[in-house]
């Protein structure tokens, strides 16, 4: 004599024996981890518990009425254990980040350019900076030196806290490559 | 180097083609799928599938309606969107191509022999 439970599944119910329904549950237990997002692993397990139910279904007739712990060995066999058939799904989190390692790099840094300078580099920096043409930034200091009271002194607090950009990865980033 | 490793990576890669072929053919409920995969040996076991499924359908490529059955639970039917179809083209595309670029590596050492 064993003792049997009734279960829902996918809308079904079945007669399981108590062993039979454990194994079952430690079985879709250990599909449901092998997902990070909850909703992905929901929905993948519901699926699965579908295919379980009609696969059962299949199981049973007038002589058979309960679902033993032999059948859910072969229905575990049929559909895999989950370290098993996700050999053959494509691991998506591996290429998502690897593009966004590329959009990091993207960001840019301010630097004097050596290679578009009239006196320092601050103005040809300031443009590549802002995607702008430097000779408006030229102007706005030669304006400012001429018809305001600061003078020259923001300009060359700038050539002192702007770096220069020397090497070929500080240009790299200078222009947000 | 495994010969099994080998081979489940090409598997691999052509797995997503063939369900979204499959589904280009006639919507399908799962089992359809898994039977016409079965056939043609590229799973071995049915749990492969399920993720492939739901992440095609996350991507937009795929969508599905219920539907009652006669015999067990009800049918979740899937069916290609026009994205599914539009990204299908292009994978049968690349499949030409790689098909006729192994076969041009393949066949070139018969034809140095013949020189």
């Amino acid at each position: 004599m064993k003792l049997t439970e009734n279960i829902n599944l996918a809308n079904r119910i079945f007669i399981i024996d108590q062993d039979a329904l454990a194994k079952l549950e430690e079985y879709l237990k250990s599909v449901e981890h092998y997902f990070n997002k909850k909703e992905e692993a929901t929905e993948i397990v519901a699926d699965i518990e579908n295919r379980i139910a009609e696969l059962f279904e299949t199981m049973l007739n007038k002589k058979k009425e309960v679902i033993s712990m032999e059948d859910v060995n072969k229905v575990i066999e049929i559909i895999g254990l989950p370290e098993i058939f996700m050999e053959d799904v494509q691991n998506e989190e591996q290429t998502k980040n690897k593009s966004d390692f590329k959009f990091e790099n993207k960001t840019k840094k301010l630097y004097r350019d050596p290679d578009n300078s009239v006196i320092s580099g601050v103005c040809g920096g300031l443009g590549t900076y802002f995607n702008v043409d430097p000779i408006l930034f030229r102007v706005l200091f030669i304006l400012a030196v001429i018809f305001t009271g600061i003078g020259l002194l923001p300009y060359i607090i700038l050539w002192i806290v702007m770096p220069q950009a020397k090497t070929f990865e500080q240009k790299m980033e200078m222009k947000g490559y | 180097m495994k010969i099994e490793n080998a081979k489940a990576q090409m598997r691999k890669g052509v797995l997503e083609y063939c369900i979204l072929s499959i589904l280009s053919q006639k919507d399908s409920y799962a089992s359809d799928i898994i039977n016409r995969l079965k056939e043609a040996k590229l799973i071995v076991v049915e749990g492969t599938l399920y993720p492939l499924l739901t992440r095609q359908k996350n991507a937009g490529l795929l969508s599905y309606r219920w539907e009652e059955s006669t015999q067990g639970p009800p049918r979740k039917y899937y069916k290609l969107t026009q994205e599914g179809e539009k990204f299908l083209d292009e994978l049968d595309k690349s499949w030409t191509e790689l098909v006729e670029a192994v076969d041009m590596v393949k066949n070139l050492p018969q034809e140095s022999k013949e020189n």
